[in-house]
């Protein structure tokens, strides 16, 4: 909605007059580096990864400094307990604890002579219906979008995220939704970005998320900020930190129900 | 406090000691060629003593002198100021007309020694002059009142080329911009390049920058009184113009010669149908065009009554490709009746209607939806206007406005679905008196004094919902139809007095407290045609503002020259901003993603004036501060505001080479407003995010801009006047930034950039306008 109406000044603009757009140097603060924290528990079977890296400032290189060398654990209301190993540098593996639906999960990294903590409960999985590519309608033309079909559960709070994967990799951007509008409705779900740049014949694993309240904030705010782009709002801010000691990313424990589709 | 002492002054003029027998003297002041009223004129009678008024905005004077003999001046800009002798031994009558006219302003000149500038009591107020604001250069050849608002001190523009004003550090919705008594909620056309004011069509601009008197409320910084104009009761008349992207036509005559007048006002955009000749094909499929019609007709049915109709519509179309359609535009309608009880005693009623709307239109594939927003206002609006003698005058009145607010419910194009959810309408019933009066404490002093009472009756049917302090819903209740859900009232005093304390020179002090009840939510800028209207509620309490402003005035070289300081401190209470995760749209519990805090405002305003003269014009500059403070933005401490612009200037200039060539020019210049930019960056599921470290911490580059024009008119005395107006909006093709983003290099993705967009780099333009 903001990007047409923005993309719509940008065109009266350049309409009137020809608008124009130029990489400018700006003086930008620098910051200390701050920890970053990315980790996840699902139901399906493990292993379950905790990325850890550093911030860097504006004018760096996008060579995000690896985090070594942490005391990294993982553990359940349910009793179950584990201590991650790094399998590369700042990449943290489970090695035996199974994600349940209903268990309350604890993060813990020390590093730094620092200790942070996240809590997240694994909500119950929601199936996909099915999954499928389509052309549609995005910014700057058509593209190919994937699209997820699922029923939302009646009558409780549902907080979904949404990520499509090609070769392992996420593709960019981040998609959220909450039922508040439509609770126990049939849903579809386009993932539009017109920077995905399918292929027909690609393979794509479709994700379908069920997260807690925190973690669908914490997303929501990212989709805010980076699907504006051009559009930034006035008061961009940084996602509420979901860490006791008050590292930036998440820790979310989420129930998964995915599809592999080919782009067609 | 305030009001106890105001009832004394009150009955002031009912202890007095009875004088000599006095008389009235009223009537209504009128150009000579198009029986206009026209509003503000100083008249000033000399006798035994010395007497003076103003007209009010009908043109309407009246003043209570001992009978004798007197010398009658009346003065007004622009006009050739008359002088008559007058016998004054009964009440009296009397219709004044003055004559247009430059070569004549030399006589005006010599007149306008002791300016009304030094002793009204008004400050922070600047009416604008519109046959000005027709010789200043402009964008697309399209005059533009606002963009001459902004041109004044304590006014600052929302972005380039953007109609769209801050006023004293206050928001965009703090202003209450009224045509012909009736809100305009959007004053603005085309995303904010162009104005909802076909300058054509208009009569008298003024703004008041939060000092405003009491029959003015409803918002926070300011009002700009926009009046239009009645139509030629005398002759057929038309006018129009030709420009680059749009024309315009206007036509007025008498319905019955003397009684009444129309006038109708035309103008559309044509800049889409640059579009077919894009080579882009997706270009060529979009639509984006705006109209509007302004009309309004009199009729003075006795010497005593007077009727007027007048109305506004305009809308703005805009559509991309297939896929996305907006339009939005205000209606706007009011019916007057002046009545005058006797010759010390006027009266206006007025019914308003004001809407604002929108529409979208979404259509996807399976995803089609449209969604329709308003907002309605019904308002009567009644005032009593007394004039008992020649050292006070009293107004009087109440005003009672019943909304209608259908909210923008919006979803992210790209979040898939619209389920059809209905929302709520939302109802309110604001309600507002107030009393007030001007008295002329002898020849220096001039105190004017008022109390308004504004009320807020958030009103059923709905269901209302409160939260807990984690933003959680924690209750909701429903309501039925007129019943009420909360009631809010503030108490307004006005005050303010001039002291003349020489021949040229007076120093003024004012206080205004005012309240808002309607706010605009936005989280872009400079703001979208779908921002948000939400009226006050169970949780969202009205904002208060408080201004307390002091001032130095000063004519020179026989009134040729006005200057005036001005500072001015603003508290602000119950400002809006939002959570860090607030959805504002397609979110029946947004209130609880509002946050509320403090405000303060203060700064010092200079301008210089030249009004007479083949070189006229104004340099104005403002030095100020605007922040705020909420407890869970930058931990709590003070902040500059988005507008906050600490230099702000610009200076005018309009020359009259010869009776038929004229040029102008205007430089802008202020320093860059606050803004938030990323101090570092990190990456989340392989996306680079940006961080950012402190609300408002930067500054956008510096802006300045230099306009120039020249008008040439054709010979004058024949019935087919022609004019060619010449712009260059942005002469040296200075690449302001409209927006800073921060993006990946689009080149090496392991870059990140920031990049300007700058919207105006040098736009020449001209237009031709005729007259008949």
């Amino acid at each position: 909605m903001t990007r047409h109406i923005l993309f719509a000044v940008v065109l009266s603009g350049a309409l009137l007059a020809g608008g124009c757009t130029e990489v400018i140097e700006l003086d930008l603060n620098t910051a200390d580096p701050k920890l970053v924290i990315e980790g996840y528990v699902d139901n399906l079977p493990g292993p379950y990864y905790v990325q850890l890296s550093e911030t860097l400032n504006f004018d760096e290189p996008n060579q995000w400094p690896a985090v070594g060398a942490a005391q990294v654990y993982l553990s359940g209301s349910d009793g179950s307990a584990d201590t991650l190993v790094e399998t590369t540098p700042g990449l943290y593996a489970t090695r035996h604890l199974q994600g349940q639906p209903g268990v309350t999960y604890t993060l813990a990294v020390e590093t730094g002579g620092q200790r942070y903590t996240a809590q997240s409960t694994l909500p119950q999985p929601v199936p996909l219906d099915t999954a499928y590519t389509e052309r549609q309608s995005v910014r700057g033309g058509d593209a190919l979008v994937p699209v997820l079909v699922f029923r939302d559960p009646a009558g409780q709070a549902n907080y979904y995220t949404f990520v499509a994967k090609r070769q392992g990799w996420p593709l960019p951007g981040f998609f959220t939704l909450d039922d508040q509008l439509r609770d126990g409705q049939r849903i579809t779900r386009p993932l539009r970005s017109d920077n995905f740049d399918l292929q027909t014949g690609d393979t794509l694993r479709l994700e379908l998320h069920s997260v807690a309240p925190a973690a669908y904030d914490y997303f929501y705010v990212l989709s805010q900020a980076a699907g504006l782009g051009l559009n930034q709002s006035p008061t961009p801010s940084n996602p509420a930190s979901m860490f006791e000691g008050g590292a930036l990313g998440y820790f979310s424990a989420q129930a998964v129900s995915a599809r592999t589709v080919v782009v067609r | 406090m305030l009001k106890k002492c105001l009832l004394p002054l009150l009955l002031l003029p009912l202890l007095l000691p009875a004088q000599d027998t006095q008389y009235t003297l009223s009537g209504t002041v009128r150009d000579s060629a198009s029986g206009e009223e026209l509003i503000g004129v100083t008249l000033r009678l000399t006798g035994a003593a010395v007497f003076g008024t103003v007209s009010n905005e009908y043109g309407f004077f009246s003043l209570t002198l001992p009978a004798g003999s007197y010398h009658l001046e009346a003065q007004y800009v622009g006009y050739a100021s008359i002088g008559q002798v007058l016998d004054l031994q009964k009440n009296t009558a009397l219709d004044l007309r003055l004559s247009s006219g430059m070569a004549l302003r030399e006589v005006v000149v010599q007149a306008q020694k002791a300016g009304e500038h030094l002793s009204r009591t008004e400050m922070g107020v600047e009416k604008l002059n519109v046959r000005d604001i027709n010789r200043l250069p402009v964008l697309f050849g399209e005059r533009d009142i606002l963009k001459a608002v902004q041109l004044l001190p304590g006014v600052k523009s929302a972005g380039d080329g953007n109609s769209g004003f801050y006023v004293r550090g206050g928001g965009i919705d703090q202003n209450l911009i009224l045509l012909d008594e009736a809100p305009v909620y959007n004053a603005s056309h085309l995303l904010g390049f162009f104005s909802t004011f076909n300058s054509d069509a208009i009569k008298d601009v003024t703004v008041y920058k939060g000092n405003q008197p009491a029959q003015y409320g409803g918002r926070l910084s300011s009002v700009l009184d926009i009046k239009m104009n009645e139509g030629n009761d005398q002759h057929f008349h038309g006018s129009g113009g030709i420009g680059l992207i749009a024309s315009r036509l206007n036509l007025e005559g008498p319905i019955v010669p003397g009684k009444g007048s129309f006038l109708v006002t035309g103008r559309r955009t044509y800049a889409d149908l640059f579009l077919n000749l894009s080579k882009d094909e997706d270009l060529r499929q979009n639509t984006l065009y705006f109209y509007d019609l302004n009309a309004k007709a009199n009729y003075r049915i006795d010497d005593r009554n007077r009727l007027f109709l007048s109305g506004y519509l305009g809308r703005d179309v805009f559509s991309q490709s297939e896929n996305f359609g907006i339009d939005w535009g205000n209606a706007t309608a009011t019916l007057r009746w002046n009545h005058l009880y006797n010759p010390q005693l006027f009266s206006n009623t007025s019914l308003i209607f004001s809407q604002y709307d929108f529409k979208v239109d979404v259509r996807a594939g399976d995803n089609d939806f449209s969604i329709v927003s308003n907002i309605r206002d019904w308002n009567l609006k009644q005032e009593w206007q007394w004039f008992p003698g020649n050292s006070h005058k009293f107004r009087a009145g109440f005003n009672s406005i019943y909304h209608t607010i259908t909210p923008g419910e919006i979803l992210a194009a790209d979040t898939a679905v619209f389920s059809g959810n209905e929302f709520q309408d939302r109802y309110g019933w604001e309600n507002a008196a107030w009393l007030a009066g001007e008295w002329s404490a002898g020849q220096r002093l001039k105190v004017s004094y008022g109390l308004r009472v504004d009320a807020f009756s958030v009103l059923g049917p709905g269901d209302f919902f409160t939260f807990d302090a984690a933003g959680q819903r924690s209750n909701t209740q429903t309501y039925a139809r007129h019943e009420i859900v909360k009631t809010y009232a503030v108490p307004e005093p006005r005050l303010s007095a001039s002291y003349v304390l020489g021949p040229s020179y007076s120093i003024k002090a004012s206080y205004a407290r005012n309240a808002q009840f309607l706010r605009l939510l936005s989280n872009s800028t400079p703001g979208n045609p779908t921002d948000r209207w939400t009226s006050a509620t169970n949780n969202i309490p009205p904002g208060i503002s408080d201004q307390l402003s002091l001032g130095w005035y000063q004519n020179f070289g026989d009134g040729q020259w006005e200057f005036s300081a001005e500072t001015y401190y603003k508290w602000l209470q119950q400002e809006v901003d939002y959570r860090n995760d607030a959805d504002l749209y397609g979110n029946p519990y947004y209130e609880a993603d509002l946050i509320y805090g403090k405000g303060r405002a203060y700064g010092l305003e200079l301008y210089w004036k030249k009004k007479t003269g083949a070189l006229t014009g104004w340099v104005s500059y403002t030095l100020s501060r605007t922040e705020r403070q909420f407890a869970d933005v930058n931990e709590g401490r003070w902040w500059p505001a988005r507008q906050d612009r600490t230099h702000d200037l610009a200076i005018v200039a309009l020359y009259q080479i010869s009776p038929r060539w004229s040029v102008s020019a205007n430089w802008v210049y202020y320093t860059g407003d606050a803004a938030t930019f990323p101090s570092g960056k990190y990456s989340i599921n392989n996306n680079t995010v940006f961080l950012y470290t402190e609300r408002n911490g930067y500054r956008m580059p510096d802006y300045h801009r230099l306009d120039l024009g020249a008008t040439w008119q054709s010979r004058p005395g024949k019935r087919w006047q022609s004019e060619w107006a010449f712009s260059i909006y942005n002469l040296y093709a200075r690449e302001n930034a409209y927006t800073i983003t921060f993006e990946q290099d689009a080149y090496d993705p392991s870059k990140t950039e920031a990049v300007r967009t700058a919207l105006f780099k040098m736009v020449p333009s001209v237009s031709y306008n005729f007259k008949f």
